[in-house]
C-alpha cells in the first residue's frame, strides 16, 4: 500500500503504526475512558453526591446554555490566559533568539534558573503570593508606601484588574522558562548549516530568526500553542488559593475548572458540575481546532 | 542502548517494588468485609449487641480489640487517642487529618462507591446538616449505641439530629461565642476592662459602633475584620437561610450588610479577610481592639499568638450571645466495626471524665455540661488575665437560641460575605449586591426557590 | 554596529536576563527563608533573612506528617512514572510521525482530546474505576497512565518529524532491520534531548499532583508530599512556618533532578548534520 505524495514518500508499512500507537490506546481505554464516560453519563444527571441518582435528560445542558456565571467564568479563563500566554511565548522567543545568536556566559545557569518557577506546587505559589499582597500591612504594601510610589495601603485583592492581572502574572513567571527551553530544543533539532548559510549570504540575525528559524520549528510552536491553550482553558491551583476559591473580587478570577469544582465539591450538583465540564471539554476542542487551523494555515501560505 | 537497559532494569526493579508496598488490595487497611479476618475477637464481641453502649463492664473493655478508621478535618480529635488507647489498649485509631478543603471531595467517591470508607469521620459546620441529612451516619439512639445526650448541651446534640428527629452525630466541642477584647485598651479608653462593664457598653449594635467611634479617635480599629461580625448575627436571626425551600433573607442580616458598610467606611476595621495573614497577626498589634469569634477563636488565634500580650485579653459578650461554627462526628452505616467506634466517640462525646483531661490540658470547650462545669471551677487562664474561659462559655451556652443551621450554609454565607462586602467598600449599592446575591444561591442551589 | 554599542547592547542583554533572573528567583528565596521563621513572624513581617525557628517548624512539621517518608513516596512515583512516559512517549510518537494508517487523523484527535478533559469532576469515575480494578490505595494509578502521555506524545510528535529524516529509516529498512529495532537503535537516541526534556516536565507534573493521591490513597503512610503539605497546613491556618518548611523540602528535589538532566538539554545536539 505505498503511496505517493509528490517526491516524498509516505513510509508504508502502516500495521506497524498500529502496533507502535498501541500501547497509549490500551492504557487510555483502561484508565481514561471509564472516568469519562461516567462524568458524560453523570451530565445528564441530578446527584448531590450522596443521595439518588435522578435522570433528568437534557435539562443540566438546557441550563448550561443560559448560564451567565458559566460564560462569565469562560472569559475570565481565556482572558488571564491571553495576558499570560503573549508575553510568554514574546518573551521565550526573545530569550531563545539571545541565547543562540551570542553568547551569553552563563547560560545554562540563566536557563535553569528561568525554569526553576516551573518546579514549585501552583498552590504554594498561590499561597506565597497571597501573603504577599493581602491586606493593608502586607509586605507589598510596605515596599510600596516606602518607596513612596503609594500614598496609602493599596487593597489589592479588592481591585478586579490586579486580581486577574497577578494571575496572569503568575502564569507568566511559572511558565516563560519552560516555553524557553521547549522553543531551544526545538531550534536545535535543526540543522544549524542553514541559517549559518544564510548570514554567510548577508541576513541580520533577527532576519535569519525570523525567516527561517522560526518557521523551521513551527511544529514545537504549534506543541506549545496547542498545550498552553488547553492547560490555561483548565486552569485552577493558581486562582483558587490566591483568594477565596469562589473568584472574587467579584469572580474575576473564578475559572470554569473553578466553577466546575464549586458546583460539584462545595454545591453538591455533581450533575450539573459534570455538564459544565463537559461545556468546557467542546469549548478547548474549539479553540484548540481553531488556533491549529491558523498557524497550519500560515505554513501552507508560506510555502 | 546502555542507556535504555539501565532504564529498563530501574524500571523493572521499581515496578517489582511496588508490587511489594502494597501493590494488590490486601492492605489491612481497606475496609472491605474481608477486614474481620486480623480482629476475630470483636467479631465476637458484635455477636452481643444488647451489652454494648452503656453498661460497659471492665470484661468487655478488654475484648474489644481492632483497628479503627478515622478521617477528621482537624487537628483535635487526635488529641483523644492517647487517652483512649490507655482505656482500651487493643484497639488501635488511625487518625487520617483531610484538609478541610477537599474533605467532601475525598469522602464523597468513598460513600458512593461504598467501599474505602472510613468507621468514623467528621464533618464541619458549614456541610454537617449536609451528612446528617444524608443518612450515611448512623442512628444513635438506636441499638447498639442507644446514646444518652441529657448531659450535652442542647445545641450540639440538636445539629447531629436530622429533620425526621434522628441523631446521627455527636460532636466533643460546643463553640458558643464572645467577644475577645484587648484590657489594655479597654482601661485607655472605655476607663475599665471589666467583662460585666465591658459588656453593657457594646450590648447592641448602635452601642458597638459607638465604642468603634471612641476607638477610632485614640487610633485605634474596633474589629480585626468586619466579617467577624457575621459569626455572631448568625445567632441574631429568627429565620434559617432557607426554609420551606425558600432563600430567606432575615432582617438581622440586611441590618449586618449595613454595619458592615458603616465599619468599612469609617475604618473601624483592617481592611482584611479573616485568616489573611494580617488578620491572624493583629493579636500582638498596637492598634485592633477585638476579635468576635467563636470558642475555636481563642483556641487557635488568640492563644497561640498572644506574647506580649499575654493577660492583657478578656472576653465578653457582645450584642447577642451566639455560637457558631464547630464540628461533629459520626459512625458510618456500614462500618464493620461499629462497636470500636461506637467506643470511641463514647470516649470522645459523652465521656465526662475523658473531656475535663481535654479541656484542661488543650482549653478547648468541651459538651458535656458536667465537664464544662467542672472546668469552670479551676484556674483561669493567663492570656485572658485569670478570666475562666468555661465559667463565661456556660453563661452564653444557657441563653443561646434554636439551632438555625441547613445543610446550604457553607455556600450561601459565602456569597453573602461577598456580597456585603461588594456593598461595604461601595462598588455596589445595597440592592445590587442583594441581586448579585440572590442570583449566586439561585446559581448554587437551583432547587430553592429565591425571589 | 560600533564596538561601544555592541558592548552596550550586550550589557542591556544581560541587565535583562538578571532582571528576569531576580524575578524567577526571589520567591523561591522568600520560601526557603519562611521555612526558618515561625507562624507568627512570616504573617508579621517580610522576613529576608534566615531565622531561628528551623528546629522548631521541622519538630511541627514531623508530629503531623512523616515528611521524608512522603518524599520516598513522592520519589518512587515521579520516577516510575517519568521513565514510562520517556520510552512510550516517543515510541507512540514515532507511530504517528513515521507511519500512515487508516483512522491516523481520528486516532491523534484523540490523543489530543484527552488533554483537554477538565480533570476536576472524572475524579468520581477515577475512583470507582480503580474501585472495581482493586487498585485503590496503591500507586499503580499514577505510574501507569505514563504510558499514555498525551502532552508527551504530542511533543515527541513534532521533534521526531523535524529532526528524522524519512531517507534514514528508509535506509535502515533496506539493510534489513525490523521495525523495533529501528525504533530502538535509530530514531530514539537521536530524539533523546527532545525526551529528556519532556521527562523533566513529566517529573515535575508527576511530583506536584495533589488531588488524584489525596482521592485514591487513604493510607497516610502512603502519602505523597503535596498531600502531606496540605495537612500540615492545619485546619486553623496557624503552622505557616512547617508548611513553608515541608514546601522547601519539596522543591529542592526537583530542582535536583533538574539540574542533572539539564545537562542533556545543553545545545550541540545538531541531530541532523551528524550523519
Amino acid at each position: 500500500m505505498r503511496q505517493r505524495k509528490g517526491r516524498r514518500h509516505t513510509v508504508s508499512k502502516s500495521r506497524y503504526g498500529y502496533f507502535f500507537i498501541a500501547p497509549f490506546f490500551i492504557v487510555f481505554a483502561i484508565f481514561s475512558l471509564y472516568p469519562i464516560l461516567y462524568t458524560i453519563f453523570l451530565s445528564f444527571q441530578s446527584w448531590d453526591g450522596l443521595g439518588l441518582v435522578n435522570s433528568v435528560g437534557v435539562k443540566n445542558y438546557e441550563r448550561l446554555l443560559k448560564d451567565e456565571v458559566f460564560y462569565q467564568s469562560l472569559w475570565n479563563t481565556f482572558r488571564m490566559w491571553m495576558m499570560n500566554f503573549i508575553p510568554q511565548i514574546l518573551t521565550a522567543l526573545v530569550l531563545s533568539a539571545v541565547f543562540t545568536f551570542h553568547r551569553i556566559r552563563g547560560m545554562r545557569f540563566f536557563r535553569a534558573a528561568f525554569y526553576l518557577p516551573n518546579l514549585i506546587t501552583a498552590a504554594s505559589v498561590g499561597l506565597l503570593f497571597n501573603l504577599l499582597f493581602d491586606g493593608d500591612k502586607s509586605a507589598m504594601n510596605h515596599i510600596l508606601t516606602k518607596i513612596g510610589l503609594l500614598e496609602e495601603p493599596f487593597a489589592f485583592f479588592n481591585s478586579t484588574v490586579f486580581a486577574s492581572g497577578l494571575v496572569s502574572y503568575i502564569q507568566w513567571w511559572m511558565w516563560f522558562g519552560y516555553t524557553t527551553v521547549i522553543v531551544m530544543a526545538g531550534i536545535t533539532t535543526v540543522d544549524s548549516g542553514i541559517y549559518d548559510a544564510a548570514m554567510v549570504d548577508g541576513a541580520t540575525r533577527t532576519q535569519t530568526y525570523v525567516k527561517i528559524t522560526l518557521p523551521m520549528i513551527r511544529p514545537t510552536l504549534i506543541y506549545l500553542s496547542i498545550t498552553s491553550i488547553i492547560g490555561g482553558m483548565q486552569l485552577f491551583d493558581v486562582p483558587a488559593t490566591l483568594t477565596n476559591s469562589l473568584g472574587d473580587p467579584r469572580k474575576s478570577i473564578l475559572t470554569t475548572a473553578m466553577y466546575l469544582y464549586n458546583q460539584g465539591f462545595r454545591n453538591h450538583n455533581y450533575g450539573y458540575a459534570s455538564t459544565v465540564s463537559a461545556g468546557l471539554f467542546v469549548i478547548i476542542a474549539i479553540l484548540s481546532a481553531l488556533c491549529m487551523s491558523a498557524l497550519q494555515k500560515k505554513e501552507r501560505e508560506g510555502q | 542502548m546502555k542507556k535504555r537497559m539501565i532504564a529498563l532494569l530501574m524500571m523493572s526493579a521499581l515496578v517489582l517494588g511496588t508490587g511489594g508496598c502494597g501493590g494488590t488490595g490486601e492492605t489491612p487497611e481497606s475496609a472491605s468485609p474481608e477486614r474481620g479476618s486480623d480482629s476475630s475477637a470483636d467479631r465476637q464481641t458484635e455477636a452481643d449487641p444488647e451489652n454494648t453502649g452503656e453498661g460497659e463492664t471492665e470484661a468487655d473493655r478488654s475484648a474489644l480489640s481492632g483497628t479503627l478508621e478515622v478521617w477528621s478535618s482537624g487537628e483535635e480529635l487526635g488529641r483523644f487517642v492517647e487517652g483512649f488507647q490507655a482505656a482500651y489498649p487493643d484497639v488501635t485509631v488511625n487518625i487520617t487529618v483531610v484538609p478541610n478543603e477537599d474533605f467532601v471531595a475525598k469522602l464523597t467517591p468513598t460513600l458512593a462507591g461504598g467501599q474505602g470508607a472510613p468507621d468514623v469521620f467528621t464533618g464541619e459546620s458549614d456541610y454537617v446538616k449536609y451528612l446528617v441529612e444524608s443518612g450515611f451516619w448512623d442512628d444513635l439512639e438506636g441499638a447498639p449505641y442507644h446514646a444518652d445526650t441529657s448531659d450535652m448541651w442542647e445545641y450540639v446534640a440538636s445539629v447531629g439530629r436530622d429533620s425526621g428527629g434522628t441523631l446521627r452525630a455527636l460532636s466533643w466541642q460546643a463553640s458558643p461565642g464572645s467577644v475577645m477584647y484587648r484590657r489594655d485598651m479597654a482601661r485607655d479608653v472605655l476607663g475599665t476592662d471589666d467583662p460585666e462593664k465591658v459588656a453593657e457598653m457594646i450590648n447592641s449594635d448602635e452601642a458597638m459602633l459607638d465604642v468603634a467611634a471612641r476607638l477610632k479617635e485614640k487610633g485605634i480599629k474596633m474589629f480585626a475584620s468586619w466579617q467577624d461580625i457575621l459569626n455572631m448575627q448568625f445567632s441574631n436571626r429568627s429565620n434559617p437561610w432557607v426554609a420551606d425551600n425558600r432563600l430567606v433573607i432575615d432582617e438581622s442580616m440586611l441590618s449586618f450588610m449595613d454595619m458592615a458598610k458603616t465599619i468599612t467606611e469609617n475604618g473601624y476595621d483592617l481592611g482584611v479577610d479573616p485568616w489573611a495573614p494580617e488578620w491572624s497577626a493583629a493579636v500582638e498589634s498596637d492598634d485592633t481592639f477585638c476579635y468576635v469569634l467563636p470558642s475555636w477563636g481563642y483556641q487557635f488565634v488568640v492563644k497561640p499568638s498572644a506574647d506580649t500580650t499575654k493577660g492583657e485579653w478578656a472576653m465578653c459578650q457582645g450584642a447577642v450571645p451566639y455560637v457558631k461554627g464547630g464540628t461533629w462526628v459520626g459512625i458510618y452505616k456500614d462500618s464493620p466495626n461499629k462497636d470500636l467506634a461506637w467506643a470511641f466517640m463514647e470516649y470522645c462525646c459523652l465521656n465526662s471524665e475523658a473531656q475535663k483531661a481535654y479541656g484542661a490540658e488543650y482549653g478547648e470547650y468541651v459538651s458535656l455540661k458536667s465537664a464544662d462545669k467542672a472546668l469552670a471551677e479551676q484556674n483561669g487562664e493567663e492570656v485572658l488575665g485569670g478570666q475562666n474561659p468555661f465559667a463565661f462559655y456556660n453563661s452564653q451556652m444557657e441563653k443561646l437560641p434554636a439551632d438555625l443551621m441547613t445543610a446550604y450554609d457553607g455556600t450561601i454565607n459565602n456569597a453573602f460575605l461577598s456580597a456585603a462586602k461588594d456593598y461595604a467598600t461601595g462598588v455596589k449599592s445595597k440592592e445590587e449586591a442583594l441581586d448579585a446575591f440572590k442570583a449566586d444561591v439561585a446559581n448554587a442551589y437551583p432547587e430553592i426557590t429565591v425571589e | 554596529m560600533t564596538k561601544m554599542s555592541r558592548r552596550f547592547f550586550k550589557g542591556m542583554i544581560y541587565a535583562f536576563l538578571i532582571f528576569l533572573l531576580m524575578l524567577s528567583v526571589v520567591p523561591f528565596y522568600l520560601v526557603m527563608i519562611n521555612a526558618s521563621h515561625s507562624s507568627f513572624d512570616i504573617v508579621t513581617k517580610l522576613n529576608l533573612w534566615l531565622g531561628d525557628a528551623l528546629a522548631e517548624n521541622y519538630r511541627t512539621m514531623q508530629t503531623h506528617v512523616n515528611i521524608w517518608r512522603g518524599f520516598a513516596n513522592s520519589l518512587l512515583i515521579s520516577a516510575s512514572y517519568t521513565l514510562l512516559t520517556g520510552y512510550f512517549g516517543a515510541f507512540v510518537a514515532y507511530g504517528f510521525a513515521k507511519f500512515d494508517f487508516r483512522g491516523k487523523k481520528i486516532l491523534y484527535g484523540i490523543v489530543l482530546a484527552s488533554m483537554m478533559i477538565p480533570s476536576q469532576v472524572s475524579i468520581i469515575g477515577f475512583y470507582q474505576l480503580n474501585l472495581k480494578l482493586h487498585l485503590l490505595n496503591t500507586y499503580w494509578p499514577f505510574i501507569l497512565p505514563g504510558i499514555a502521555s498525551a502532552s508527551t506524545v504530542f511533543f515527541m510528535r513534532g521533534i521526531i518529524t523535524q529532526s528524522i529524516p524519512d531517507s534514514m529509516i528508509e535506509a535502515a529498512r533496506v539493510e534489513g532491520c525490523g521495525e523495533l529495532r529501528i525504533f530502538n537503535r535509530l530514531v530514539y537516541p537521536c530524539v533523546l534531548p527532545g525526551i529528556v526534556t519532556m521527562c523533566i516536565f513529566n517529573f515535575v507534573a508527576s511530583w506536584n499532583s495533589y488531588i488524584g493521591p489525596l482521592i485514591i490513597v487513604s493510607d497516610s503512610r502512603k502519602y505523597t508530599m503535596p498531600v502531606m503539605i496540605s495537612m500540615i497546613k492545619g485546619l486553623y491556618l496557624t503552622n505557616y512556618g512547617a508548611m513553608y518548611l515541608a514546601i522547601a523540602i519539596s522543591v529542592v528535589p526537583i530542582i535536583l533532578v533538574f539540574c542533572i538532566l539539564s545537562k542533556y538539554i545543553v545545545n550541540g545536539m545538531t541531530v541532523g548534520a551528524d550523519k
